[in-house]
């Protein structure tokens, strides 16, 4: 068990780790030594040197210039969507607790139809029949991934719709956007934001995921999951195409799955009282 | 705090292991572990057969056809690769005629060729091969064969004991040409009436079909009735294995014993090992980026000469795929390959000299020209097991293409069939065995005629027409030969397709493998002299 100091050092350190990886993906272009679309073919499948330090790949491109500008690729995607699903989803969820009825069971019936099928294999169909690319990578998941927000939302919302504060707020004169904004969601949007958190790595898999199947980044655009894709064919000649993409999908999910923990711990509202 | 510490010294070791590590090392380590983790299904079965004492071949392929109809397609080229089917006359390895099911022939006249068919020869169900059957075979593959490329006007086909007499409407000087493709395969026509002749098709090869999946591969047994006499393996399991590097994989753990066309940069691996055999040279597969022509763009020949001058192929073929860079349709080595300098080398700014001549002009300042007011972006289109290499070139295009100012678009997709017939494409990725049986027209009237089957570019041009139609009338082999380099020269002038490289064919063993040959033409991996110690 560890201490609370201990604990709270944790917590600082992966806080530090995320935003450096953030910043990094956002200063990325700065820090790569070549550019990343331009092959080279004198230097293909290249060894990790001095020259290029993870190496270069089956046209001669610099792997690490490659997995910086991927980490701005991947990591946009998934903040771009996670914003995305978010408004969405807490949108629609806000809409079926409140207007309750035939629209709160239309809603969530939807909800059950979308959540019926495997989250990965819907969206595969999905950009599938639509062909593969970004646009249509982001909108076959964000058709998925909508429904998580909005059955927490609504589920939130409930808890707290006929609460007096809300019944107060109600009965001063408070309605629409108005109660919304400035009692509803102030009071729900912690369990949102840990669920948001926790999100973040399980949406990059997803992304990596389509990408790695060909149905999602295209060529020549860096991202890791096509990064790993084009590598694979190259594990026994040239392990390093493949291995330095894995290892920072490794590290970027793993460090954003601790960073959702420790936002769940640090927003649980037991914890807080006990704090 | 230890756990940190664990954590970032195993990512060090990582690095340092990359960094530091030789290439044949990573190989053997990563062989090693692939060894563990390969299914065992194929070394179940062939332990169970080593067990009984069966003499047994594990070999991969990498394409197979949803059935065996050797007359639908190009099917039966399953059949002769695995050594299940035999022709009247077959290319050996060196791109000569041999006899197989004829003992020997005889070209009469221009339209008359007169075959002794062997005496000892039978179907693998155990009927006796005649002239009769041969005559019912090659008329059923006349009359219901897809592949009109290979068809010939017959007046007459006589059956006569072991004689077959073929009479032809006119001369027909590349008769035996035709006749060794594998839609001419010998079989018994009265099991071809059976529904599943199709998975199991009776030939008269030295294997023939037990079992056939489409998705995994088909089981072989030897024909016992082989007119070659006692076949050396007892059952062949040909894996469809359609990655390269699973190919690799699979021969690296003992899974398969022979594989073919294997990737190139994994060669290196089996060549520096004296476990392996490594047998490779030049073959007859030339690899095209065939042209949409049903495009606005894609008819100005300046544009598509800009598509050729603005792409190295010569590097892409020597740096990225070690093949060797494409003239034509035909390997030079062949008698009909054109020998002549490459009208249009990599040279980008003679390629944005005639775009802006043309009006291909980058009019709004985004990097990429315009055609009728829209971004030039081409769409190049490979098929997924075309493998990684279709892929590279097309990253090394996109880039290439880019400092000329046009945009390409490289997807690799399932529904390759699908975009190719209904024109959803600008290049079209593809392979031939250009010249399967020895001969030019077969390539270039399949291929490149105005309204042919294979023409999913929709080319066309009235004096390559011409030129097909004198081919196709002409007797003297070597005036086939020059039609087929002036059809050659025809093509590359006119910018028909981007031809991109040929390819140095392989085939690799384990060394317990023997009588394994390299057929320049392909269509032949196994026969009846292949052993297994």
């Amino acid at each position: 068990m560890l201490s609370s100091g201990c604990e709270t050092r944790h917590q600082k350190i992966v806080i530090f780790v995320a935003l450096l990886i953030v910043l990094l993906a956002m200063i990325a272009p700065i820090f790569a030594p070549h550019d990343p679309l331009e092959p080279n073919f004198m230097h293909i499948l290249e060894k990790p040197s001095s020259t290029y330090l993870f190496g270069t790949d089956q046209v001669g491109r610099c792997i690490l210039s490659r997995i910086l500008h991927g980490a701005k690729v991947s990591l946009g995607m998934t903040f771009f969507l996670l914003s995305l699903v978010f408004v969405l989803g807490v949108t629609i969820g806000l809409i079926a607790a409140l207007s309750g009825g035939f629209m709160d069971m239309l809603l969530m019936r939807l909800v059950d139809t979308v959540l019926a099928f495997p989250d990965i294999v819907f969206a595969i169909a999905v950009v599938g029949i639509l062909g593969p690319g970004i646009v249509n990578t982001i909108l076959a998941l964000a058709v998925i991934w909508w429904t998580k927000y909005a059955r927490l939302t609504r589920m939130l919302v409930m808890s707290v719709k006929n609460t007096e504060y809300i019944q107060s707020a109600k009965m001063a004169g408070v309605w629409g956007l108005d109660l919304i904004f400035r009692y509803i969601l102030p009071n729900i949007i912690s369990p949102l934001i840990v669920q948001l958190a926790m999100d973040i790595g399980g949406m990059m898999l997803a992304l990596a995921g389509l990408s790695f199947l060909g149905l999602g980044v295209q060529p020549p655009t860096p991202e890791w999951g096509s990064m790993l894709s084009e590598g694979k064919a190259y594990i026994q000649t040239a392990p390093w195409l493949l291995l330095y993409p894995g290892l920072a999908i490794f590290i970027v999910v793993g460090v954003f799955n601790i960073l959702g923990d420790r936002m769940r711990d640090l927003l649980d509202p037991k914890n807080m009282q006990s704090n | 705090m230890k756990k940190w510490m664990i954590s970032l010294l195993i990512l060090t070791m990582s690095f340092i292991f990359v960094a530091c590590g030789s290439a044949p090392q990573d190989v053997n380590e990563s062989g090693k572990a692939a060894e563990s983790v390969e299914s065992a299904d194929l070394t179940t079965s062939s332990s169970s057969e080593a067990e009984s004492g069966l003499k047994t071949l594990n070999m991969a392929i990498f394409w197979l056809d949803p059935n065996l109809e050797p007359t639908e397609g190009w099917n039966g080229w399953a059949l002769t690769r695995c050594g299940i089917g035999e022709n009247l006359v077959q290319i050996d390895e060196n791109l000569k005629f041999k006899s197989v099911l004829a003992a020997s022939y005889e070209q009469i006249d221009e339209k008359t060729t007169v075959f002794r068919i062997r005496e000892d020869a039978k179907f693998q169900n155990g009927k006796p091969v005649d002239a009769a059957a041969c005559k019912a075979s090659i008329e059923r593959a006349l009359e219901i064969s897809d592949r009109d490329d290979v068809k010939f006007g017959v007046d007459v086909i006589e059956a006569e004991g072991q004689t077959l007499t073929i009479k032809t409407l006119a001369p027909e000087t590349s008769l035996i040409n035709k006749l060794t493709d594998p839609v001419f395969i010998i079989v018994d026509t009265e099991a071809a009436k059976d529904e599943n002749f199709k998975y199991a098709p009776i030939c008269t090869g030295a294997f023939k079909v037990v079992n056939f999946d489409p998705a995994l591969g088909m089981t072989l047994e030897k024909n016992a009735n082989h007119w070659s006499g006692d076949i050396a393996v007892d059952v062949v399991n040909v894996k469809y294995i359609q990655d390269g590097t699973i190919r690799t994989m699979a021969l690296q753990s003992g899974e398969i014993d022979l594989a073919t066309q294997i990737q190139s940069k994994d060669l290196g691996i089996f060549e520096n090992d004296e476990n392996y055999v490594v047998y490779k040279g030049p073959n007859l597969r030339v690899f095209i980026l065939r042209l949409n022509m049903d495009k606005p763009y894609m008819r100005n020949k300046a544009f598509r000469q800009a598509l050729s001058y603005g792409m190295d192929k010569a590097t892409y073929a020597t740096q990225i795929v070690s093949g060797i860079p494409a003239k034509g349709p035909f390997n030079d080595s062949l008698p009909f390959g054109y020998e002549g300098d490459d009208y249009y080398t990599y040279n980008p700014e003679q390629a944005m000299a005639l775009l802006d001549a043309e009006g291909f002009l980058d009019t709004d300042g985004d990097g990429i020209r315009e055609s009728e007011g829209k971004n030039i972006v081409l769409k190049y289109v490979s098929r997924t097991n075309h493998g990684i290499d279709a892929n590279n070139i097309g990253i090394a295009m996109q880039s290439q293409y880019k400092a000329i100012g046009l945009g390409l678009e490289v997807i690799q997709v399932e529904n390759y069939a699908d975009m190719a017939k209904s024109g959803d494409f600008d290049m079209l990725w593809e392979r031939w065995t250009s010249a399967p049986s020895a001969d030019p027209e077969y390539f270039l009237t399949a291929s490149y005629k105005s309204g042919s089957a294979g023409n999913y570019g929709k080319y066309t041009s009235d004096a390559f027409d011409t030129l097909c139609d004198t081919l196709e009338k002409t007797d003297a082999r070597s005036e086939r030969e020059s039609l087929g380099i002036k059809g050659s020269e025809m093509l590359i002038e006119d910018v028909a397709s981007l031809f991109l490289y040929y390819q140095e064919g392989n085939v690799v063993t384990r060394k317990n493998v023997g009588g394994v040959y390299r057929f320049i033409s392909e269509i032949y991996y196994i026969d009846d002299r292949i052993t297994v110690k």
